[in-house]
């Protein structure tokens, strides 16, 4: 079996088992430091990343019933010339497995594709989001703060050449929600050899 | 349980399949730059990168031929191929991974005597290499 369609069956399998654990309750919101009632958000996203880039990005996160979310994100990181641009998109699940009045823990899975000149790469991250909402004075507002560790599995070619890795990542940001207003940043570092980091700032909308 | 414990042998099973012997910091998330061992064979000021691809062409071309045999001679013959040929168009970050390509395979051919003259040859066209596109990505 090729490498790609490894690890989008690996993928799928462990979306299916996840979901055997998920309750069937609330929205998968509030471990992504969503507003718990909307359906989703869209945003754009922009930041700093380690090795003097620039991110630029967007994402979509939409909420289904039985405690399913589905998110995608793209980003383009550019580094200073001579070195080329990295692009990479995403699509994935969150899947709740526990949910309070103001608490979620979800579990997240997803299928990474990314280019760097003549890089390809292929990756799985499986993390553990974990959200705490807190509604503040006035209507309709919020602040949300998120973890999420994951483990990443990775798989990258070079021409005809390729290289397996798995490495350990995690991410930490506050989101800020006031009626369909979104804001937020988001700190992301992974604890390997190429110990990459990056920062970003989101801007969007909800869903009602 | 039993199905988290197939779960977890199943990626397990996964994870360790696909593992690269050669070079895996040609493989980076993060921009290319040559191996810190390779630049430190020469102290010299540097060549710029396109001055090294005849000497690339004829490493991958005539000096690998005595070297060893297939498939690791492959590996140097084409990873230096693609070095040049990236050179040639400006793409220093994939000229810097086939550098680290070649220079791993080449440290895993099997030792015979009559190939060291190509080896430390081929060591020196790919440590100059590296070299040359380290102070061509400093600048």
């Amino acid at each position: 079996m090729s490498p790609v369609l490894r690890q989008v069956f690996l993928g799928l399998v462990l979306v299916l088992c996840s979901s055997a654990f998920g309750a069937s309750s609330l929205g998968a919101q509030l471990c992504r430091g969503g507003r718990p009632e909307a359906l989703g958000w869209m945003a754009l996203t922009a930041g700093v990343a380690a090795a003097d880039a620039s991110v630029i990005g967007g994402e979509v996160v939409w909420r289904f019933e039985q405690g399913l979310q589905l998110f995608g994100d793209a980003d383009i990181t550019a580094y200073p010339r001579p070195d080329p641009t990295r692009g990479r998109v995403a699509v994935g699940a969150g899947i709740e497995l526990f949910v309070g009045e103001r608490f979620g823990v979800c579990t997240t899975v997803a299928f990474e594709r990314e280019r760097m000149g003549d890089l390809r790469a292929q990756r799985i991250p499986i993390g553990l989001a974990m959200g705490w909402s807190v509604p503040l004075a006035g209507v309709e507002r919020h602040i949300g703060f998120t973890l999420e560790p994951f483990y990443v599995h990775g798989h990258a070619r070079v021409a005809r050449w390729s290289h397996g890795s798995d490495f350990v990542s995690g991410r930490a940001g506050m989101i800020y929600v006031a009626r369909r207003l979104l804001l937020g940043f988001e700190y992301e570092n992974a604890f390997d050899d190429d110990a990459r980091w990056q920062t970003i700032a989101r801007v969007g909308v909800t869903f009602n | 349980m039993r199905r988290v414990g197939v779960l977890v042998l199943l990626f397990a099973a996964t994870a360790c399949s696909d593992r690269s012997i050669v070079a895996p910091e040609s493989y980076g998330r993060r921009p290319c730059r040559p191996s810190a061992d390779l630049v430190a064979m020469v102290d010299l000021v540097p060549f710029t990168p396109e001055a090294m691809r005849s000497a690339l062409r004829h490493g991958a071309d005539e000096m690998t031929r005595a070297v060893s045999v297939e498939p690791r001679q492959r590996d140097v013959q084409d990873a230096m191929r693609l070095a040049a040929d990236d050179i040639g168009i400006g793409h220093y970050d994939s000229a810097c991974r086939f550098v680290g390509i070649a220079f791993g395979a080449l440290r895993a051919l099997p030792d015979s005597a009559g190939s060291y003259p190509d080896r430390d040859g081929i060591r020196l066209i790919l440590a100059l290499t590296a070299h040359a596109l380290s102070a061509e990505m400093q600048r």
